[in-house]
């Protein structure tokens, strides 16, 4: 029997695995959160809700991806995990550290927004939107500057004693699709694919994340459309907290913390940063534009 | 009753102009209709509306892995709504590799699908897709076109299976095990409250002859195409010049070589002819 536990840190927890989880900052210390392969069940008992691929119940989180795994969170603090014997382990992973992870987060009362984060001279800057709107391939633009990773994603604030929101990194990847990567000048051929037979990969930008919480400084909601170039604008008070409610990376099926506290989170972090809208053409990258629209809006 | 009503059409064949007229029908104060702000319940291919449902990311799947999930999306979905849903739908009619719809049974009431002459959505169809007149015929007699196929990049919409134009129009007209209403847009043109009323009916819609008529001029396509010179219109593909063109019929005359003309006939003739695009001659009749 293999006892070798593997120490890894993001977001701010320290995580015990059975294995190896490539990408993840390897840590020390007594673990937040322990990951084990083990039998999981095919449904809870108790279940209050039953969905597609999951089933809640009492501090019990039970998803099932057909051919991959079930993946069962216990409580706050333990994450069980029975691959199936078909699966290959990059699959099994990748959604343990996308789905298993953000309900984990969430669960634990942490505030997520759908995003990618990264740290520029001390300071936070969020880049928010809908799927497939270019926020990691901005972050991993940004990083070619020379700035710092923190989070894809999946975006963990939390606030400081005077009530000010920090960002808490992730972990030191984006994760991109061949056409984001060819574009960034890496070779695909290097990479390893974030699942086994998809052309996403997960790309190590810039330094290794730092593991310290950030301030939150600037929040850009990135939009697609039919103009014809980059362009950023600041948003009045009103939208900044509408952009980041919308943004907010929350699952229906989890009750967790109440609407009030949800709100009141949105409202703290608009309050305390720098809101932008950045457009730009749907087709082609623009990455050159969109950094330097980017460095001339936190120059300011 | 609950359920799903799918407004089904291969591209470019008026469902935007049909779902205009359903978002002022359904309003409930009548307000102005707001080509941005439609009133139906989005599109099948939502990547939000998937990842949302499932607790998946989407992107973290293959697109086969997407298809599985998707009918148990659309039961789930017409199970928790409190009302009837209308979703826009360009995906073929098609079955999964388990013999299952993508589009289950269960939770659909129905479907309108919207029927084109395929000479005019040619036309229509290179327009929209930025390409010559050439390709986009080539897309339509192709059985394994797709929206959002390739996968070297994260598309904002799902895969959606379209299948050639003639196989689009019979995969929706005999495949389903619910009730669907076929329209033509030629005729949404020509009787458009005729056209409407029926439609109305078929989704259960107790709309009063006069509601119908304001629906019909609210969603006239001056006014949409105006709309979206004034504030653009956000579903408008990239490499379009407008969305809200010239919404003609007939527009095809002065656009296709009679070789296009002749390609497109002999490619889809039997479904042309099926939904009276072809006289007994073999003649265009639009």
């Amino acid at each position: 029997m293999n006892n070798k536990q593997f120490m890894y840190k993001a977001y701010g927890l320290t995580f015990a695995a059975d294995f190896c989880i490539p990408g993840l900052p390897e840590s020390q210390g007594l673990p937040d959160v322990i990951i084990r392969y083990s039998a999981v069940p095919e449904s809870l008992e108790d279940a209050i809700i039953t969905a597609i691929v999951f089933q809640v119940a009492p501090a019990k989180f039970l998803l099932n991806v057909e051919g991959i795994a079930r993946y069962l969170i216990v409580g706050r603090h333990e994450i069980i995990i029975e691959p199936c014997a078909t699966a290959d382990e990059t699959d099994v992973q990748a959604f343990l550290l996308g789905t298993v992870l953000g309900v984990l987060l969430q669960a634990r009362g942490g505030f997520v927004l759908h995003g990618a984060a990264v740290n520029i001279n001390g300071q936070a800057l969020i880049a928010t939107g809908v799927s497939a709107v270019g926020k990691s391939t901005l972050a991993a633009a940004l990083c070619r500057q020379g700035h710092e990773l923190l989070a894809d994603d999946m975006c963990l604030v939390s606030f400081d004693g005077k009530g000010k929101p920090e960002l808490i990194s992730g972990y030191p990847l984006v994760k991109l699709w061949t056409d984001a990567v060819e574009v960034l000048g890496e070779k695909t051929s290097l990479l390893r694919r974030v699942r086994n037979r998809l052309e996403k990969y997960q790309v190590p930008v810039g330094k290794k994340v730092s593991g310290a919480a950030v301030p939150l400084r600037w929040c850009v909601e990135l939009r697609r459309d039919n103009s014809k170039q980059v362009s950023i604008a600041k948003l009045p008070d009103a939208e900044k907290v509408t952009s980041i409610e919308t943004n907010a990376h929350r699952y229906w099926f989890l009750s967790g913390r109440d609407q009030v506290h949800q709100a009141k989170c949105c409202k703290q972090i608009a309050a305390a940063v720098n809101g932008f809208r950045m457009s730009w053409p749907l087709e082609g990258f623009w990455l050159e534009d969109m950094v330097k629209k980017i460095e001339g809006v936190i120059d300011k | 009753m609950k359920g799903i009503f799918w407004l089904a059409s291969y591209p470019k064949s008026g469902n935007t102009w049909f779902r205009a007229f359903l978002s002022r029908l359904l309003s409930q104060n009548k307000e102005a209709l707001d080509i941005n702000c439609l009133r139906t319940d989005g599109i099948a291919s939502s990547r939000n509306i998937f990842d949302y449902i499932t607790g998946l990311e989407a992107s973290d799947l293959s697109a086969a892995e997407i298809d599985e999930l998707r009918p148990k999306v659309y039961a789930y979905m017409a199970a928790q709504a409190p009302k009837p849903l209308h979703i826009k739908i360009h995906d073929a009619y098609t079955l999964l590799p388990g013999g299952q719809p993508l589009i289950p049974a269960g939770g659909s009431r129905g479907a309108v699908y919207i029927i084109r002459n395929p000479l005019d959505i040619a036309v229509s169809l290179a327009f929209h897709l930025g390409c010559n007149l050439d390709t986009a015929i080539a897309h339509m007699g192709d059985s394994e076109y797709c929206f959002s196929g390739s996968s070297r990049h994260l598309h904002s919409k799902l895969r959606q299976k379209l299948l050639s134009w003639s196989e689009h129009v019979e995969s929706w007209t005999k495949g389903p095990k619910f009730p669907v209403k076929i329209i033509r847009y030629e005729d949404m043109h020509a009787s458009p409250v005729e056209t409407f009323t029926a439609v109305a009916a078929f989704m259960e819609l107790a709309a009063k002859p006069a509601e119908i008529e304001q629906a019909v001029a609210a969603a006239a396509f001056k006014n949409l195409q105006q709309q979206e010179k004034q504030a653009g219109f956000q579903e408008k593909p990239a490499n379009m010049a407008a969305f809200f063109r010239e919404g003609k019929v007939g527009s095809w005359c002065s656009a296709l070589t009679q070789e296009q003309v002749l390609r497109l006939v002999s490619e889809h003739r039997r479904v042309m002819r099926q939904f009276g695009y072809l006289s007994e001659q073999g003649e265009p009749v639009f």
